[in-house]
């Protein structure tokens, strides 16, 4: 069973190459776009399942060149909402790929800890099969405390979709009298969106070469640095991503400097809607500004409260599913016992002796019996 | 990864040289390396830089050899699609105003290869202050087509664009039904937040309901929408004379900014009738289309602040400065773009 933690020893020219790139500042956010495995996987002669499967390997040893570049946070494009629209069969594959990645991290928490890993998801869980949404809250909350390094995986996420959410909220509150319309600012927004815990990507790497963002963190990457690069992204090497980190050293600079204006500008709104405070306003008092932040704090807190009702109510939901599945496998080993339930299936070359009431099933198992051969 | 015998060896013999030397020992060294590799590269870029700049322009352009030919071909039946909505953006630092002629001759290709809609980007608002003059330029450089800048919307959504295009030409003189029209939007980076922030407060005032359901597609039928106002067309440039000059000045509708600069009307072969129309003010309202493509001018690739929204599935492009995109170049985008696969998910 692969592990989301993969240590391995580097050759020595990796290990140099290291050390010379640390010297020069290192993004602190790095996001990823991984496109390819499709590709790869047809080169390969292979099923697109493989491709995936090939690709979150990638991923593993992506993560463990980061932590030694010194790169404490990850966000990767995993799924898309556009990717419903792929075959019913790939994405029921994609589901439960990442459904048992999800029961690996569960199961691997001590080891996550230890590393200090924190695991955050970003996107629309409601569009999520209902099993998947609770691994995810208990994957978030078994995570939430550890602080050394973030990985922000983007499931069911659209920019779009994080933008509109932003807005609704923003629009709500307005029209139920939360907040005022001049409170609106860009970092209320910002706050609003799915990535409010983290900062903005300072490098986003894109493989197999395509040179669009595909609604990929639009309004954070607004001032990134962007790498394109045409390798696969199975097939992608701590060279590739170390010459993504030395592109963005060269131009770093320039980076942090796009970014004090835009700071500048979104200081400029603050003040604008702080001065649209009126102090004769009632609900002010004499001091505007202070009022403006209570509500917009008041509004940040309910906001947060209300996603931490969520995934606390979704990890009660994965308890009783387990529970469930755990007296439904007792009944069916009784069932076995009894001489009632026959082997039905085939996995590749072996023989698998599988009690599965329902024939429909047989697919599911048969991945899972290739995820846990890989 | 170490993969053998040897390997592992070196692997043992780098960990005692650091035990040996100390690593704060070894830092300068690492440091001297930096700068090196750094200076390598940045003399490749003086000495060779219009090939950093085609390597990447061509890491964007270049695909496999049968995608190529494939493309090629599709350019050359027509069956390619162009893009309809470029954009340009200038990272902060490499737009000059002297550099307008290189800029109107880019969206002249632009215009003649098909593009009913152009975006022009700049953090610093330069080309927003010579706005007038590039719209003059264009006009000159493309006399039959005509020009309409886009600027942020009304309130009220006009539901028939093409009756008020129409509308437009019949303010024109000269103009007829096959007259083209080309939308120019001028951005800077508080375009973008000020407008999404606009369009939060719009729909506040919208019922509950209606917001509980909100979805991307909702949100994007009213950011998208865009005002056109101030009608910037010319005439066919007529040579100009001192008669026509003082009538201009003389004219009580001419615009106020022609006043104060005589000399610039004095310069500037326009016709009456084209000063008369620039005072009157056409508000209508169009759908903006999200940029195709995206050229930026900078040393890296980054959208550099352009309005987020538009970004979903637009294709970037990068180089350095803008007097390095030739016809060639151009045609070379052109091709590639007509033969990306846009999959959309699928």
């Amino acid at each position: 069973m692969s592990s989301w933690l993969v240590t391995e020893k580097r050759s020595w020219p990796e290990w140099l190459a290291l050390q010379v790139l640390k010297v020069g500042p290192i993004p602190k956010h790095l996001a990823l776009i991984m496109d390819g495995n499709r590709r790869y996987a047809k080169l390969h002669e292979q099923e697109t399942f493989h491709g995936h499967i090939a690709g979150f390997k990638t991923l593993t040893y992506v993560l463990a060149w980061c932590r030694d570049l010194g790169i404490t946070e990850v966000t990767s494009y995993a799924l898309s909402i556009e990717n419903f629209k792929r075959s019913k069969e790939e994405v029921e594959g994609l589901l439960s790929l990442a459904s048992n990645k999800f029961e690996e991290v569960l199961n691997e928490g001590e080891n996550l800890a230890k590393h200090g890993v924190c695991i955050r998801i970003i996107g629309n869980l409601d569009l999520l099969p209902t099993y998947l949404r609770a691994q995810t809250a208990e994957v978030v909350l078994m995570t939430r405390n550890n602080t050394k390094c973030f990985l922000n995986l983007a499931l069911a996420y659209t920019s779009r979709d994080e933008i509109t959410a932003a807005v609704r909220e923003c629009a709500i509150a307005i029209s139920e009298g939360r907040l005022q319309e001049t409170d609106i600012t860009p970092r209320l927004l910002e706050q609003c969106l799915y990535t409010a815990q983290s900062c903005h990507p300072d490098l986003v790497i894109r493989t197999s070469g395509e040179t669009r963002l595909s609604d990929f963190l639009l309004w954070q990457s607004q001032f990134s640095c962007l790498f394109f690069t045409k390798v696969l992204w199975p097939e992608l090497s701590i060279w590739h991503v170390l010459g993504a980190v030395f592109h963005y050293q060269r131009h770093h600079h320039t980076v942090v400097a796009a970014r004090k204006q835009a700071k500048l500008l979104y200081d400029r709104y603050e003040l604008e809607a702080d001065q649209a405070c009126s102090p004769d306003d009632p609900e002010c008092g004499c001091d505007g500004t202070k009022a403006r932040k209570i509500r917009v704090e008041r509004f940040i807190a309910d906001l947060v409260e209300r996603r931490e009702k969520t995934y606390h109510a979704l990890s009660t939901q994965l308890k009783e599913i387990k529970k469930q599945q755990q007296e439904s496998c007792e009944q069916e080993q009784k069932s076995e016992a009894s001489g009632r339930v026959r082997v039905i299936g085939e996995c590749g070359e072996r023989v698998v002796s599988v009690s599965v009431a329902d024939p429909s099933l047989l697919k599911r198992v048969q991945q899972r019996m290739l995820l846990e051969a890989n | 990864m170490l993969t053998s015998l040897s390997d592992v060896k070196a692997h043992k013999t780098v960990q005692r040289l650091l035990a040996y030397f100390r690593m704060d020992l070894l830092l300068p060294v690492f440091q001297l390396l930096y700068f090196v590799a750094h200076f390598l590269v940045s003399v490749l870029q003086a000495v060779y830089g219009t090939y950093m700049d085609v390597l990447q322009i061509t890491h964007f352009l270049y695909q496999k050899l049968t995608h190529t030919v494939h493309a090629q071909e599709q350019y050359n039946e027509g069956k390619g699609k162009l893009p309809e909505h470029p954009a340009v953006v200038f990272l902060p630092g490499h737009y000059l105003a002297a550099q307008l002629p290189q800029l109107v001759s880019l969206m002249t290709a632009f215009v003649k290869a098909g593009a009913k809609q152009i975006t022009l980007y700049d953090p610093a608002g330069k080309i927003e202050e010579q706005q007038d003059e590039l719209l003059l330029c264009l006009t000159r450089s493309l006399p039959g087509s005509l020009f309409l800048l886009l600027q942020h919307p009304l309130e009220q959504i006009n539901e028939e664009p093409q009756k008020e295009q129409a509308h437009a030409r019949s303010l024109v003189k000269g103009a007829t039904a096959q007259t083209p029209v080309v939308y120019v939007s001028i951005v800077n980076c508080d375009s973008g937040v000020r407008h999404l922030l606009n369009c939060v407060r719009k729909l506040a005032r919208q019922p509950h309901s209606s917001l509980t359901n909100l979805s991307p597609h909702d949100l994007d039928s009213v950011l998208a929408v865009r005002q056109v106002s101030n009608i910037e067309c010319h005439d066919e440039m007529s040579n100009y004379c001192s008669e026509e000059t003082s009538r201009l000045v003389s004219n009580p509708s001419c615009n106020e900014r022609y006043l104060k600069n005589p000399r610039r009307c004095a310069q500037s072969a326009v016709s009456c009738s084209f000063v008369e129309q620039k005072s009157l003010s056409c508000m209508h309202l169009v759908r903006q289309q999200d940029p195709d493509m995206m050229i930026v001018i900078g040393d890296y690739m980054s959208s550099g602040g352009f309005p987020p929204w538009g970004l979903r599935l637009t294709e970037f492009a990068q180089t350095s400065s803008l007097g390095r995109i030739d016809s060639a170049e151009l045609q070379n985008l052109f091709r590639s773009y007509a033969g990306i696969e846009k999959r959309f998910g699928r």
